[in-house]
């Protein structure tokens, strides 16, 4: 297990990166809303940018994402699939499963219910 | 039954005033949290898009009234933008391969996906959107 490193904290977004298996994975707790998303679309966005293309976003302890969080992870997913990476989703909660399913991004998104089932994914 | 009403105006902050001011009304009033998560959602979508689209990103007032009563929460935003309806927007494909998502266009289809109701309406000073969702307690 390693520990994971803030990279981002504020009352109501906090981001932990942290690599396993040597896939890069970000804890995202909180809300990802209007006013937090841009946070989100910048640390997800640095890590596209130094060329990560498999990327799990542990969502366990993430209460709520409105479109301004989707409208984030999806361009970071158009990203990485042109390079031929992915982007699991794991540990969906209630709410942001429910929005994930009604805009049909359960079907553009690997959903795994544990880090080692989405590191599975990953194993060529 | 009680209306708790509160205006917005600055659209830098307005989304998190908006989340403490529906938290504290919803939960005091024992609201399912499903419920709670999509009038919150309902509720930003809204204000999102009346500051971006309405106001061109600029402040301007906008009024937000919610009301439980019977089961019910109804949440009604004003503004003084432009009129627009935004429930005149063609919905998005859901179901499109990733190739061909748009990236946005999301707010009006969770706002119309969420609620049991949702109503626009024109008035004197510019428009005024209605949403409501019932519950069992």
């Amino acid at each position: 297990m390693i520990t994971g490193e803030h990279i981002f904290m504020d009352s109501n977004l906090e981001i932990t990166d942290r690599i396993q298996a040597g896939i890069i994975i970000l804890d995202i707790s909180g809300r990802v809303d209007a006013a937090t998303s841009s946070k989100m679309e910048e640390e997800l966005g640095k890590k596209v940018d130094s060329g990560a293309i498999n990327i799990i976003l542990n969502l366990k302890d993430l209460s709520y994402i409105s479109s301004s969080g989707l409208r984030v992870i999806l361009a970071s997913l158009k990203k990485v699939k042109s390079s031929g990476g992915k982007i699991a989703l794991v540990s969906l909660q209630p709410g942001p499963a429910e929005v994930f399913k009604m805009t049909g991004f359960d079907r553009l998104f690997p959903i795994c219910d544990t880090i080692d089932g989405a590191l599975e994914l990953f194993q060529v | 039954m009680t209306t708790h009403q509160i205006e917005l105006s600055d659209p830098k902050n307005s989304v998190k005033i908006l989340s403490g001011f529906l938290s504290e009304v919803l939960e005091g009033e024992l609201v399912p949290f499903e419920v709670d998560n999509a009038m919150q959602l309902a509720g930003e979508e809204a204000i999102v898009n009346i500051f971006k689209h309405g106001y061109k990103g600029s402040e301007g007032p906008v009024i937000v009234k919610c009301t439980i009563e019977h089961g019910r929460v109804t949440l009604i935003i004003q503004d003084e933008a432009p009129f627009f309806n935004p429930l005149s927007l063609p919905p998005p494909d859901v179901d499109a391969a990733l190739e061909d998502r748009k990236i946005g266009g999301l707010g009006v289809y969770l706002i119309r996906s969420l609620m049991d109701d949702v109503r626009y309406e024109q008035t004197e000073k510019g428009n005024c959107l209605i949403m409501e969702k019932a519950y069992s307690s």
